[in-house]
């Protein structure tokens, strides 16, 4: 079952976090915005690391699965900071107009990077903690 | 799984929702602003001796439900096609609260002279436009927005 579950996260990882934002952004292209600091081999990339870490995180118990998960939300959070720089600047050039949009994600971003990195901080917590609850009640039965 | 273990992934869920509701938060009032919360309300020019006078006048309400606007820079610019600057004019407002408007006016002046060779044709006149705020909440500076447009001046308006 956490076979199962733990795949399923993977899919969903490499959905929003790869094929997702490559795909909207053809679709953007197409619409005549460009996105001057947009780079696709980075988000391949870091969006593949976070799904293997997201597998991982999924199949490896314990002291080590604790490590894992607090990794893989360490992972997340630098692809939240490296991908919130990429869309920062957004240019519309059609033959009838011309428009920027310039973002500065401001204290959004180490809001972002903060929550994450905590969620990632308690989920690894709670992963030691029933860890050493199955230890205690081993020891009971034994 | 023990009670710490399912109160930390409590806690680690609720932290999440608190992000996503934020970032649909801020992405509701930005959607709302731009569909109608900056509209041009008077626009005019006058003629003197030496100068042509444009000016502008901009209602910026922020129809957001959330996020106040903080420091709203409006600026406009006048350049030609070789992007030669001739004018500019630049207006800030502190704070627009939610659901609040505030009209700017901006005044810009063309040299006679140029003005003529714009109205004979000989060079191109755009107005640059610059919008640029921080959405905020209790003082706190969230997020910064700028928005930029150019579009051609006719001659006559």
């Amino acid at each position: 079952m956490s076979k199962v579950k733990a795949i399923l996260n993977t899919i969903i990882t490499l959905v929003s976090l790869v094929i997702l934002p490559v795909t909207s952004i053809k679709y953007i292209k197409n619409m005549g915005i460009t996105i001057p600091y947009f780079d696709q081999n980075i988000i391949i990339i870091l969006g593949t690391v976070v799904a293997i870490f997201t597998l991982m995180d999924g199949l490896i118990e314990g002291g080590s699965g604790a490590v894992v998960t607090l990794i893989k939300y360490m992972a997340s959070a630098y692809y939240s900071y490296r991908v919130m720089n990429m869309f920062t600047w957004f240019i519309l050039e059609t033959p009838q107009a011309y428009g920027e949009l310039i973002i500065d994600w401001g204290l959004w971003l180490y809001l972002v990077i903060g929550v994450t990195l905590v969620t990632g901080i308690l989920r690894a917590l709670g992963k030691l903690a029933e860890k050493e609850k199955k230890e205690e009640k081993r020891e009971e039965e034994e | 799984m023990t009670l710490l273990s399912k109160s930390l992934k409590a806690l680690a869920i609720i932290l999440s929702l608190i992000l996503s509701a934020g970032s649909a938060l801020i992405a509701l009032d930005a959607q709302n602003l731009s569909q109608g919360g900056i509209n041009v309300t008077d626009q005019g020019s006058t003629t003197t001796e030496t100068t042509v006078d444009l000016y502008l006048v901009i209602n910026v309400k922020n129809t957001g439900y959330f996020f106040d606007i903080y420091d709203v820079n409006l600026t406009i610019v006048i350049v030609d096609q070789d992007g030669r600057i001739y004018d500019r004019d630049m207006k800030i407002i502190p704070k627009i609260l939610v659901g609040g408007s505030q009209n700017i006016r901006l005044d810009v002046s063309i040299p006679i002279d140029v003005a003529i060779s714009w109205q004979n044709g000989t060079i191109k006149l755009f107005a640059k436009l610059y919008f640029v705020f921080w959405f905020s909440k209790y003082d706190y500076k969230l997020m910064k927005f700028g928005i930029a447009a150019k579009t051609e001046l006719t001659s006559g308006g």
